[in-house]
């Protein structure tokens, strides 16, 4: 038997997995990738050292054939003694390493056992004070929270929630529905975000396919907020309410320039592309979109727009009120009125953090008329 | 002579598509080109910069067809595969011989019809991309970034990169040589 045999063999029986997976069949198609994988490594066993290009590729593919076979331990054990050879090439020893975080990953999920709906979320953060693999802590919680807060309002949007104003997530969708940050292959800086399954999962069963659908919507939703928030979100979210929190979730995942330069949406299926790339421009389209959406409010000939950067102190939605304490010396608490249809989850994450808030100057009274996070 | 995207029966030339793989990418192809056009329609096909017409022509998709390709991420990337195979053939005359697994997906191998028999030694990887809206302009720019990833990233063999804008009726191909 050749490479030849053996590596077809293998083709024919990742092709008929990939089938499997595409009609619903995981456990047939997680059999067809495991025998996929011993005929991947019955070919590697028949290459000579020199065939460096063969070794690598066909290296790689048989331990990512035991991972996707969920046959964890093999996939481990050949991935550490490929890369314990001196001469097995360096680009396959970048992708053995890649692949065995993915498999600690999910070996430890495994472990616990913890199910995710399906598609994992690769988050990049890069450009400006991010350097490989490290992050500033407060700028990397900001962006966590942040999607969390999309994947929340994605789950209650899908569920057919009446639309949340106040207040965090429910209690029992919080608990429900746990977002869980993974460690992933180093990028600039970079995280995967998974969603758990519902323990009682039994409650849920007639939401099933919209469940299942999580992580697609989220993709869509933010895909449609970074390319075209005025014309192609209003196809994925037809709610304008639920379409003004997505956007004004979406601006703060933006960069500002300062702290880093893009932001990156990614499918874990398929890493290669970005879903949704966020740069410095698009906050000005989220702006535009969020600005042709929102009522405009019947402001006076005397009424003056002003812009108020500071640090973001107190807020009371319930009484229609936040403030800001500017950067002077000392500075000056502004208290701002109207501020009542703020969304919690966009400004919660904001307190005691530098803002711009825009308002209009109403005799004395400062009147709210957005806010943004000022990195 | 206009050239021609093939996309029917690429399991007869390509050793790398079984005929279910290559049904699958020509559904998924159909779809995403019936989004914005009928058919038949001519692409630009760009190839490392020179430019030509080619033609492309599918069936219309049936109900079934569309269920069965409702997932828009995955019907982009699959008929993505599917238009730059099938330009690369028309474009240079290599063909998909092989197939290997990553961790999240697959990557195909071309050379010229009858490689890739005994090993991968002289064929190059393939690296392809799908833009389903967007102009002329975002297709490069996906391109530059392919490029970029390639150049920056994990393999140090020669590779193609492919990328199709459906809307805006642009399949660029570009050489990405070895990297030190």
């Amino acid at each position: 038997m050749t490479w030849d045999k053996h590596h077809s063999k293998s083709e024919r029986l990742a092709i008929e997995a990939e089938t499997a997976l595409r009609a619903g069949q995981r456990e047939a198609a997680e059999r067809f990738y495991v025998e996929a994988a011993a005929a991947e490594a019955e070919a590697l066993l028949q290459l000579p050292e020199e065939k460096m290009r063969t070794r690598g590729v066909t290296a790689v593919s048989s331990v990512a054939l035991w991972y996707k076979g969920r046959n964890y331990a093999v996939a481990e054990r050949q991935a550490h003694a490929l890369l314990a050879l001196p001469t097995f090439p360096t680009f396959a020893q970048e992708q053995l390493r890649d692949l065995l975080q993915l498999i600690w990953a999910a070996q430890s999920a495994a472990a616990a056992g913890f199910k995710f709906v399906p598609g994992d979320v690769l988050v990049s953060v890069k450009g400006g004070q991010i350097i490989h693999g490290g992050a500033p802590l407060d700028l990397i919680v900001r962006k966590v929270e942040g999607i969390q807060a999309v994947l929340f309002r994605t789950v209650e949007m899908l569920l057919n929630k009446a639309f949340r104003r106040h207040g965090p997530a429910s209690a029992d969708l919080q608990a429900m529905f746990r977002p869980w940050l993974f460690q992933a292959p180093a990028g600039s800086y970079q995280f995967a975000v998974r969603v758990q399954e519902p323990e009682q999962r039994e409650i849920w069963e007639a939401d099933r396919p919209k469940l299942d659908n999580v992580a697609a919507t989220f993709f869509k939703v933010l895909r449609a907020s970074a390319m075209d928030p005025e014309q192609e979100l209003p196809k994925v979210v037809p709610d304008s309410q639920y379409r003004a929190a997505f956007l004004n979730l979406s601006r703060d995942l933006a960069p500002t320039g300062k702290a880093f330069e893009r932001l990156e949406i990614r499918d874990a299926g398929s890493p290669a592309d970005p879903i949704a790339l966020f740069e410095v421009d698009s906050r000005k389209q989220l702006n535009a979109a969020l600005r042709s959406i929102r009522p405009p409010k019947s402001d006076s000939p005397t009424d003056q727009k002003v812009e108020l950067r500071g640090i973001l102190r107190a807020l009371h939605l319930d009484q229609d009120w936040l403030e800001v304490a500017t950067y002077d010396d000392p500075p000056i608490h502004v208290k701002v009125e109207e501020a009542g249809d703020v969304l919690d989850d966009v400004v919660g994450p904001m307190v005691n953090r530098p803002v711009v808030l825009h308002a209009t100057r109403h005799g004395k009274k400062y009147l709210f008329r957005d806010i943004e996070l000022d990195e | 002579m206009l050239k021609r995207l093939r996309l029917d029966a690429m399991h007869e030339r390509h050793r790398a598509l079984t005929p279910s793989l290559a049904g699958s990418h020509r559904e998924a192809a159909a779809v995403c080109l019936s989004r914005h056009h009928t058919p038949p329609t001519v692409v630009s096909l760009s190839d490392n910069g020179i430019e030509a017409p080619a033609e492309v022509a599918w069936d219309v998709p049936d109900a079934k067809i569309l269920d069965a390709w409702a997932n828009e991420t995955d019907t982009t990337e699959w008929g993505a595969c599917g238009c730059v195979i099938a330009g690369l053939e028309e474009a240079r005359g290599l063909v998909a011989v092989r197939r290997a697994e990553t961790g999240s997906g697959a990557d195909y191998y071309v050379g010229a019809p009858g490689s890739g028999i005994l090993d991968l030694e002289d064929c190059s990887r393939l690296e392809v991309s799908g833009v389903d809206g967007g102009d002329q302009r975002e297709v490069s720019q996906r391109l530059l970034r392919k490029v970029r990833q390639l150049r920056e990233g994990r393999s140090s063999l020669p590779a193609i990169a492919g990328v199709i804008g459906f809307a805006a009726r642009f399949l660029v191909l570009q050489d990405v040589e070895d990297t030190p």
